[in-house]
């Protein structure tokens, strides 16, 4: 299981939908999460801080959300982050895009705090392992 | 529905329609400009997180609007089907009806919109582009090798280049209301203490503890003015906001009356109170209506004229000491005085006689009498019972005045004043008979000081002759009504000259006290209704004192001379 102490960031251009999605992360029991509103924003943020997970949506301004992923699995120091996005069903198709740059895996909104929670399960039982 | 859950909703209206007004004006610069990968992008990522959303909070009729509409967008973008009228017109109807469904969960009133013929037109535009080659897209072959993704070495300067983000955070208005409430208070007490400071310089200059007390209050006095100044600032916002609007409007209403018309905006950058964003729309949308409606001719008209097809409509925006200005300029047929005296005849409005004597100016100003309307039919567009009235009315709400000033067939414009805050003027203090009143040094030209018998009577109306112009002179106790008949017994008036749009005229007061910088404070739970009087203040020394209205007394006064 995760640790509920750890940093997340959620990354979305659209306030409404942060808080979407951070009331479901506090469902679910985290407490320490911060936003970015678009992909340079979070690559700055997380450059800052030691964040754990992060949460991101694709379609953004300035960089979208697989420019974002692949910033950061490009960087020495935060390549090991566990990266879940968000997609829109439609994106279906581009997921391949996306595990092939590396992300953790993906979840299609909207989602329930019950779907977060598996893909999170299953996101850090493959890095415990 | 928990709290949070209402709070989220209603956080997602307020981000919903924002991102809407600020795809109107793309679909318009789309329409002009033709193809452009970035602007699609951008309406493109407004459906798309606007549907995000509203699947998370189970709002399912907003969820299949904004999808069909990103679906077109998205085969638009990708070269799929074609940028043509009909898939924008479907579109543009998309972003109304979403508008619509918001504001249907704003009011909580219940109604359901019928999304079924909106999806149809969806439906028909991906039809009938389907399989048709599209040619006239520039942008297409791009779109085949262009990802979405930046390549990588651009993503590092992105990054770099963002780095200074501007943070914001979200306040309920309420709060800096409040903040604005307590600092009016604070400018009151400040200048109270300026004001025992005058008396103390010139009655205890010797005592030491004096000099160091000036400077404190003359610190405070700095501070106070910034804070301010500050507080007003959180209020402003850019009038864009207002403005973004208006491409669509004239795309929309020039097409259906088959007139050819261009808009072009400046000044958008200037910011304003939030009151004014929020009641400034609906007269300049009647305004722009109006230009477009009766103002701009008809292409054949105009090429007769020997003007260019094109009409132009103008709206500038722009500040001007503590007053904005907002000008809309069409170079339509103007205003035809005869006409207007004419109709304000029919409509009883003015008589016979008074419209012979009546200069072409001030029959212009005839449009904005209630009751008048001078379209020869009452279009679906402008005579919706709304007329110059109304907008003349909201203008003055906002403290402000609106002008006009037309050519015959080189145009029409109107000239909005607002001033900049609505919470503190400059504000000139006067005395009439035993009451002390404020009047806004805003409509404030000049003051006098004239021998009684310098005021002369033409026609029973008293008037005044300054510097060879004649000016029509009311007695303030008179004009409110608060003399009790007794004429002040001095043998010189302190003359006020007023001018507030193209009206000027003399008030006479008994005194004048000096400027102050007064904090309007609404008189709650006494009947405002007077026409006369905008609220009331706390002066520096203590005492409460009414503010006038000057429009309502302009109205007041030129209604009784009919000059």
């Amino acid at each position: 299981m995760f640790d509920c102490k750890m940093k997340i960031l959620v990354v979305d251009d659209f306030p409404t939908m942060r808080r979407i999605v951070k009331n479901i992360l506090k469902q679910l029991g985290f407490e320490n999460i911060e936003e970015a509103e678009d992909g340079a924003q979070a690559y700055s943020k997380l450059k800052s801080g030691s964040f754990g997970f992060v949460v991101s949506d694709w379609n953004m301004p300035n960089m979208d959300g697989l420019s974002f992923l692949k910033a950061v699995r490009s960087d020495p120091q935060l390549k090991e982050t566990p990266f879940l996005m968000v997609t829109a069903e439609a994106e279906k198709d581009k997921v391949i895009e996306a595990i092939k740059s590396g992300v953790n895996n993906y979840i299609v909104k909207p989602f329930t705090a019950e779907t977060l929670k598996e893909k999170m399960e299953k996101i850090f039982e493959k890095i415990g392992k | 529905m928990s709290d949070e859950m209402e709070e989220i909703i209603s956080e997602f209206i307020t981000e919903a329609e924002e991102s809407l007004d600020k795809v109107d004006p793309l679909f318009v610069e789309l329409e002009i400009k033709g193809f452009d990968k970035d602007m699609l992008n951008e309406i493109f990522r407004s459906m798309h997180t606007i549907k995000g959303a509203a699947g998370f909070l189970g709002l399912q009729s907003i969820v299949d609007v904004a999808h069909g509409a990103e679906n077109i967008l998205k085969k638009v973008r990708e070269g799929e089907i074609a940028l043509t009228k009909q898939m924008m017109d479907a579109t543009l109807k998309g972003v109304d009806m979403l508008r619509l469904l918001l504001k249907h969960i704003k009011q909580k009133d219940g109604k359901e919109e019928d999304i079924s013929q909106v999806l149809k037109e969806f439906e028909m535009v991906l039809k009938q582009t389907e399989g048709n080659i599209v040619e006239h897209i520039p942008a297409q072959e791009d779109n085949l090798t262009a990802p979405q993704n930046l390549p990588e070495a651009e993503v590092e300067k992105h990054v770099v280049d963002k780095k200074e983000t501007f943070q914001t955070l979200r306040v309920d208005m309420n709060k800096i209301d409040k903040v604005l409430d307590l600092t009016g208070e604070v400018v009151l007490v400040r200048n109270r203490l300026l004001n025992i400071m005058s008396y103390l310089e010139k009655n205890a200059f010797d005592d030491p503890h004096i000099e160091s007390l000036f400077e404190t209050v003359s610190f405070l006095d700095r501070i106070t003015s910034d804070m301010h100044l500050s507080v007003i600032r959180m209020r402003m916002q850019p009038i864009q906001k207002v403005f973004n609007k208006f491409p669509r409007l004239v795309r929309d209403l020039s097409s259906s009356l088959g007139k050819d018309i261009t808009l072009s905006i400046s000044g958008e950058d200037t910011e304003v109170d939030k009151s004014v964003i929020e009641h400034i729309g609906d007269p300049l949308v009647h305004i722009i209506r109006n230009a477009i409606d009766h103002g701009i001719e008809l292409p054949e008209e105009r090429r007769k004229k020997g003007k260019s097809e094109k009409g132009t409509i103008s709206i500038s925006a722009f500040q001007k000491g503590n007053q904005i200005v907002i000008e809309v300029k069409d170079d339509g047929r103007g205003l035809d005085a005869s006409l207007i005296k004419k109709k304000a005849i029919e409509k009883k409005l003015i008589k016979e006689d008074e419209a012979q004597r009546m200069s072409d100016d001030t029959a212009i100003n005839l449009i904005f009498l209630p009751g008048f309307s001078t379209a020869e039919v009452a279009t679906e567009i402008s005579g919706r019972g709304v007329g110059m009235d109304v907008v003349r009315t909201n203008i003055a709400k906002l403290n402000g005045s609106v002008e006009v000033r037309t050519k015959k067939d080189i145009g029409t414009t109107f000239v909005l004043n607002i001033p900049l805050t609505l919470a503190i003027i400059q504000a000139l203090m006067v005395r009439a008979g035993e009451c002390y009143f404020a009047i806004p040094l805003s409509s404030v030209e000049e003051t006098f000081k004239v021998l009684r018998k310098d005021i002369d009577s033409v026609m029973e109306q008293s008037v005044l002759n300054i510097r060879g112009r004649l000016y029509p002179v009311f007695e303030l106790s008179n004009v409110l009504g608060n003399g009790n008949g007794k004429v002040s017994e001095l043998d010189y008036r302190y003359a006020v000259l007023i001018s507030l749009g193209e009206k000027k005229f003399c008030i006479t007061v008994d005194e004048l006290l000096g400027l102050e910088e007064i904090f309007i404070k609404a008189i709650k739970g006494v009947d405002t209704d007077l026409p006369f009087i905008l609220g009331a203040t706390i002066t520096g020394d203590g005492k409460v004192v009414l503010i006038i209205d000057m429009a309502g007394i302009t109205r007041n006064v030129f209604s009784t001379v009919g000059a």
